[in-house]
């Protein structure tokens, strides 16, 4: 009797531990997720309104453009997860496909003197994301969220050697309430891209080094396409 | 008949509290014109709001507001919405790319598909809004108490506001500066806590919307 009133103790124990455990780990998971936030971005970013240049380029977007993810732990806030890769693809296909003639997307085994030559392509275009970042205003003290993303143009020649390089800045900001923080970073990110791709878009081609680099391609409608 | 007059009653203090409840603005629109203006039928004008990067800008719903009113009111003007204009010619009117002033039109059109764009649109005025409502003064007190036996407000707390923001309007036919029109309203607002409190809200930036948008409009028509 004595034996099975103690084995009973034993299980109500048990079962009380077990429920114990399940609220405290419950309880930390949702903390957890309380302070934790994830934007996807995405979004439309319009077609731009270029004149096309007509050259056949290689463009490689890098694992690390193609899947970039930015994560910020704020004390305030918790740990922020900003994926913005594949907005940065979808954008950037549209881009090129408006800006150069002919595009044509290669893998890393693709950059090679050979493998441009056997593709009869112009060159080779490299973006990718340097930097991205993100304010609150909890941190800036204004009243929105402000978002940036630096990117880096890299174009290779028919050798598949470096023409140049080139850094740009884009930048968005966004209202947005206490609640409205993960969209309102949506929608700042999307702008920074947006911004970004304008300047790429009017700019890129008036650049000394990429001017100097179609030059050196023999197509009669280039010159007056790439004067400022 | 007797239901008939206590709806009127009804209606008389809500006019009435309405009335009280409204603070007090003074605006002022200022316009100064550079060229003959005047609007066909079919055209369309474009609102745009100046952005920056820094933390005061043009409100957009300032800019929906102007909107609003314009296309509504006698003449109505039709409106091309900022949204679709901005994406229809992108990337020639995002922040750091639209043309700064009236003369650099000329350049913005000889790129290809601009004009076309814009006519196809049939846009005759494009109008730049700059400016923004501020909390310039701000002071006063009030508490707030709830307890067993009841709660309240006692005291009385008020801001100012100026409201200040102005219009340049250009035409994209003639490309080049048709004018710019400019509004300010101050008001100041209350609330006193006699046991509930009782808000007395002065609206500068409504009124200064009101005042430019009712301006632009005959500014365009040429009256």
């Amino acid at each position: 009797m004595v034996h099975l009133t103690t084995r009973r103790l034993n299980q109500v124990d048990v079962v009380s531990n077990f429920i114990k455990r399940f609220v405290v780990l419950s309880a930390t998971l949702l903390l957890l997720v309380a302070c934790s936030r994830t934007v996807v971005v995405s979004g439309t970013v319009p077609t731009p309104l270029v004149a096309q240049i007509p050259v056949r380029l290689g463009v490689y977007y890098s694992d690390s453009f193609k899947t970039y993810s930015y994560d910020e732990s704020l004390k305030s806030e918790g740990k922020w997860t900003i994926d913005l890769g594949q907005q940065n693809v979808l954008f950037f296909r549209q881009l090129f496909t408006t800006l150069f003639r002919e595009v044509v997307e290669l893998d890393a085994t693709q950059l090679s003197q050979e493998a441009v030559q056997e593709l009869g392509l112009d060159g080779v275009l490299i973006p990718e994301i340097e930097e991205y970042g993100f304010l609150t205003p909890e941190i800036s003290g204004l009243n929105f969220y402000s978002a940036s993303v630096k990117y880096r143009l890299g174009l290779l020649n028919r050798e598949a050697v470096s023409v140049g390089e080139w850094r740009v800045v884009g930048y968005g900001k966004s209202e947005g309430g206490s609640f409205q923080g993960g969209q309102a970073i949506n929608s700042a990110t999307l702008l920074a891209i947006r911004d970004g791709g304008a300047r790429i878009a009017i700019n890129f081609p008036r650049l000394d080094f990429v001017r100097g680099y179609f030059t050196t391609i023999d197509r009669e409608e280039l010159p007056g396409l790439i004067r400022d | 008949m007797i239901r008939t007059k206590s709806t009127l009653g009804s209606l008389g203090w809500v006019i009435v509290t309405m009335a009280l409840l409204t603070g007090c603005v003074s605006s002022r629109i200022e316009q100064s014109r550079q060229g003959v203006t005047g609007i066909g039928s079919g055209e369309a004008m474009v609102i745009l709001g100046r952005a920056s990067y820094n933390d005061r800008e043009t409100e957009e719903s300032f800019t929906a507001c102007l909107e609003d009113i314009l296309v509504s009111g006698s003449p109505p003007i039709r409106m091309v919405s900022e949204s679709e204009f901005r994406d229809d010619l992108y990337p020639w009117f995002e922040a750091r790319t639209s043309p700064k002033s009236a003369r650099d039109l000329g350049t913005l059109f000889a790129q290809p598909g601009v004009q076309d764009r814009i006519e196809q649109a049939n846009i005759r005025y494009l109008a730049w809004i700059e400016g923004d409502t501020i909390t310039i003064d701000s002071g006063g007190s009030m508490s707030c108490t709830i307890s067993t036996f009841g709660g309240g407000c006692f005291g009385m707390s008020y801001w100012e506001e100026d409201a200040s923001y102005e219009a340049s309007i250009w035409d994209l036919q003639n490309l080049n500066a048709a004018g710019r029109i400019s509004a300010d309203a101050n008001g100041t607002s209350y609330i006193a806590g006699l046991i509930l409190p009782i808000p007395i809200l002065a609206r500068p930036g409504n009124a200064a919307c009101q005042g430019l948008a009712e301006q632009i409009r005959q500014f365009i028509v040429g009256a």
